[in-house]
């Protein structure tokens, strides 16, 4: 039997790549794909929970894990969605996708 | 024989993920990312959350990942913008600081940690049941959610939008 | 008796002013009509309704009334009247002498346009006065304390348009301001030494036995300062002595009172001679009893009249001013009369506010019907009027008379009680100033009052232009109040009446009522007085046998002394130029340094430079971003381990 931690540190490695990736890719699109990494990372903590932590409770709670999920990947598809526009749209008018070039918000 | 297949399974989806986040080519990443979906809805399956990982598959590996390759298709990549990960020490610090926190973290998870798994399965008709009832308000606000997404990407993606 | 008769004495005039104010002053004599009006009608009911029962009663007369006006908690306000001997004189000499001086001021003030709003301030005036005379609390009497201050202001500023004027009401508006500082701390002092504000109910507590050494206060727990109600109740006297000292121009603060005379003539009279002056000496009487107890708070009292006195009576002599004379005779007389009550006399104090009111008002009505015929103040440029202004000239002469206590003028009563009590001084002010300097200040009297007689009516003249007679509605009130100047003596004011001076809160055990009797001695003793100082002027200043100026060269440092005011008002002006401008210079620069460029520049500062150092951080870069939002979680984790 595995123990709650291996997937924890599982989640928690998957995390951090994903984290990496956002702090490390000046392409924009990995950048968003590094966001669902990180997303889905906490995925894999979410329904480990719900299958360890719940033991004894209600049913219906010990399934909160898992529908948590369902939730968070229709954000996720709704914000790559949205982000994934804004790429385009950002390509469209400035002919680039590298975050760098993009640091127009400033003081 | 489960916590083999836990290792393996865990282990691919770190090493696609780690492809994902380095390939130098985009188009690279997000197929080597559809793998790392795969690995992770594997482990799904081994926690006995078999919706879960169904939909991993078809949403993440099969929607949201063409989405991502559609994007790709259509952007033109310069050279330069096609380099892999850029090793800022910063950044690699920070990095191994949380992974070691989080450890940390999980390490102090104390007799928590010892619980047994439970004998539930995460069929269609048991989460179901959970989300129609319990949760049936932030279901509703997540199709609303879904909705105003769409109606973003709309407005979004119009032409004349620049203006 | 019933005190609905009081009331209308009190609000009537308010409500003359009131209506004045609010349109009647459009309509001239409608105007003058209610003014005087209110205050004839006044003085009706307190001549012929209250005055009989007075004189029937005798010293219990007293007629109460009270309104509860504010309630906070247990503590309650109240707005009353108290009636007794002594505030109904008080009444009398306000509204008599009050009324004849607004009948004078029909003909001194006939050609001036404002006249109506001169009616309108004076009727103010006349509701401040009697409501200080008729207050039954401590509050009502600081309410209108304050008022008096306001409508003084106002009538000593008539001539607006003249900047001496409005510097003077100011001056005496600022000047009272500092008295009453302390008067409010000594009311609240008292209030929370005896929980009660009413005159009745405190002489009842401060007279209760044992009250004296009773605990009042204490500082620092057991073993620190503890503080009887014998201490408490001296300083709070001599705090409140504070606003008599502003009001009725006591050393120091009697700095306003000859700048006021920048004022019309009746106002002068009316207020700075009659009335308002004596509020102070009224209220010491009427509140006589916090003042007993304590031979330090009595001595401060005998010591301040009898220094003030001769103070002001040393600088008239070198004066030039027709009115400025007066002013500092009203000083000194006022002088007289504070002493009187800090000898422990009251009865003897109003007796001599009372006639003085009569005199003093009939010379400054004198000194403006001069003033209105020669157009100048400058006794120099008088002389010789006696000629041209008979009646004038005689009615100003009994004034002088009386002023300087000739037998058998009222002066001579009232004033000769007074000498009478310093010669024989009760034991906390048995001293040598208190034994001699209110004779000595009787000398200066004469001297000075007769030089400016000599100066103004007889000898050469000196003025300009072609001075007539004064009109009969000015002469006709200062023929009345001459005639009351002479017969005020004992014809009028019998034992009786005299005894029914001391207030219904003045304790039993006070000093004996000294009577004058009028013997040979004493009437000896002020014709001596009176023959020392007429005697000097006359030599100096009509029969010109001695030259004025070689006294003056013989004098040297002391007559710049007096001539300068003993520099009262150049020390004034150097503690204004020096400790206060630079009080004020040093709080501006704090102002400046550490309150706007420290606190509100410096906090504006502040903000912009983190701001500037901040803004540094926000590079644009959405990696940046990424990088401290995760360094952010990663501290946040730390912190939860």
């Amino acid at each position: 039997m595995i123990p709650l931690e291996h997937y924890l540190y599982l989640s928690g490695i998957l995390f951090t790549l994903g984290l990496c990736g956002v702090m490390m890719r000046r392409n924009v699109i990995l950048v968003l794909m590094s966001v669902e990494i990180m997303l889905n990372a906490a995925n894999i903590a979410l329904v480990a929970f719900s299958k360890y932590l719940s033991a004894g409770a209600a049913e219906s709670v010990q399934l909160d894990g898992q529908v948590f999920v369902f939730f968070t990947i229709a954000v996720a598809a709704a914000e790559a969605a949205v982000a994934l526009v804004i790429a385009m749209a950002l390509f469209r008018r400035l002919d680039t996708v590298n975050v760098d070039d993009v640091a127009n918000l400033r003081w | 024989m489960e916590g083999l297949l836990f290792y393996v399974f865990g282990g691919l989806a770190i090493l696609t993920t780690l492809f994902t986040i380095s390939s130098k080519n985009p188009v690279y990443s997000a197929l080597w990312m559809i793998g790392s979906f795969a690995a992770t809805a594997a482990v799904f399956v081994l926690l006995e959350a078999f919706l879960i990982a169904t939909v991993e598959v078809l949403v993440y590996a099969g929607a949201i990942m063409v989405l991502f390759l559609f994007v790709i298709m259509m952007i033109n990549f310069k050279a330069e913008e096609q380099k892999g990960l850029r090793l800022s020490p910063l950044a690699v610090l920070v990095a191994l600081t949380f992974l070691t926190l989080f450890g940390r973290a999980v390490g102090d998870l104390g007799s928590a940690s010892g619980s047994k798994p439970n004998e539930l399965v995460g069929t269609p008709g048991a989460i179901a049941e959970v989300m129609f009832t319990r949760y049936v308000v932030p279901f509703e606000a997540v199709s609303m959610l879904l909705l105003a997404a769409i109606l973003g990407t709309v407005v979004l993606s119009r032409r004349n939008s620049q203006a | 008796m019933s005190a609905q008769g009081a009331w209308l004495i009190l609000f009537l005039p308010l409500a003359a002013a009131v209506a004045i104010g609010f349109g009647l002053h459009r309509y001239r004599v409608p105007t003058l009509i209610v003014s005087i009006g209110t205050v004839l009608v006044g003085f009706g009911i307190a001549a012929f309704y209250y005055l009989p029962v007075l004189l029937e009663t005798g010293p219990s007369f007293m007629v109460t009334d009270s309104i509860r006006w504010v309630t906070a908690g247990e503590t309650s306000f109240s707005y009353g009247i108290l009636l007794d001997g002594l505030s109904l004189i008080m009444l009398m000499v306000v509204l008599g002498v009050g009324g004849l001086i607004f009948i004078y001021s029909l003909g001194y003030m006939k050609d001036d346009e404002g006249i109506t709003r001169f009616y309108g301030c004076l009727s103010l005036f006349m509701f401040s006065m009697l409501g200080i005379v008729l207050s039954n609390n401590f509050f009502q009497i600081f309410i209108h304390w304050e008022l008096v201050g306001v409508s003084s202001y106002l009538l000593i500023g008539y001539y607006y348009k003249k900047p001496a004027a409005s510097a003077a009401s100011n001056k005496a508006f600022l000047t009272n301001r500092v008295g009453d500082f302390g008067f409010m701390l000594g009311i609240l002092m008292l209030f929370y030494a005896t929980g009660t504000a009413n005159f009745l109910d405190m002489a009842t507590v401060i007279q209760s036995p044992g009250y004296l050494d009773e605990v009042a206060f204490q500082v620092g727990g057991v073993h620190g300062w503890t503080l009887t109600n014998e201490f408490f109740l001296w300083v709070s006297a001599t705090l409140t002595l504070m606003g008599i000292m502003g009001k009725s121009a006591q050393f120091p603060l009697h700095v306003w009172l000859p700048d006021a005379m920048e004022g019309p003539t009746p106002v002068s009279a009316l207020i700075h001679a009659a009335t308002m002056v004596a509020a102070g000496v009224f209220l010491l009487a009427r509140v006589f009893f916090i003042y007993l107890p304590s031979d330090i708070a009595m001595s401060i009292v005998a010591h301040l009249g009898m220094f003030t006195a001769f103070f002001a009576a040393t600088i008239a002599t070198t004066q030039f001013d027709i009115k400025r004379i007066l002013a500092f005779s009203t000083l000194s007389q006022l002088g007289y009369m504070v002493m009187a009550i800090g000898l422990g006399s009251t009865d003897v104090a109003m007796y001599h506010l009372t006639t003085h009111a009569f005199f003093k008002a009939l010379l400054f009505l004198g000194a403006g019907a001069v003033i209105h015929a020669v157009h100048t103040n400058d006794i120099r440029q008088m002389g010789g009027l006696f000629s041209r202004m008979k009646i004038t000239s005689t009615l100003f002469l009994i004034g002088t008379l009386a002023l300087c206590g000739v037998y058998p003028l009222s002066g001579f009563w009232s004033k000769d009680g007074i000498l009478h009590l310093t010669a024989q001084p009760p034991a906390y002010a048995d001293d040598i100033f208190i034994r001699w300097l209110p004779t000595i200040t009787a000398v200066l009297t004469s001297y000075y009052m007769f030089r400016l007689f000599f100066l103004t009516f007889v000898g050469k003249p000196r003025y300009h232009g072609e001075p007539h007679e004064a009109p009969k509605v000015m002469w006709m009130p200062m023929a009345l109040l001459c005639v009351m100047a002479i017969i005020s003596g004992p014809v009028l004011f019998t034992h009786e009446v005299l005894e029914s001076f001391r207030s219904v809160t003045r304790p039993m055990e006070a000093m004996d009522f000294h009577h004058i009797d009028g013997d040979y001695h004493t009437i000896l003793h002020a014709l001596m007085i009176f023959v020392i100082g007429a005697g000097a002027a006359f030599v100096s200043f009509w029969a010109g046998w001695v030259n004025p100026e070689t006294i003056k060269k013989m004098l040297g440092p002391v007559h710049r002394l007096f001539d300068n005011r003993w520099y009262i008002d150049d020390i004034y002006a150097w503690i204004i130029e020096n400790i206060q401008q630079n009080f004020a210079r040093f709080c501006d620069g704090f102002d400046r340094i550490v309150i706007i460029g420290c606190f509100v520049n410096g906090s504006a500062w502040l903000t912009r430079a983190s701001g500037a150092v901040l803004s540094r951080y926000q590079t644009g870069s959405v990696r940046t971003y990424a990088l401290l939002f995760a360094a952010g979680v990663a501290a946040l984790l730390a912190l939860n381990l």
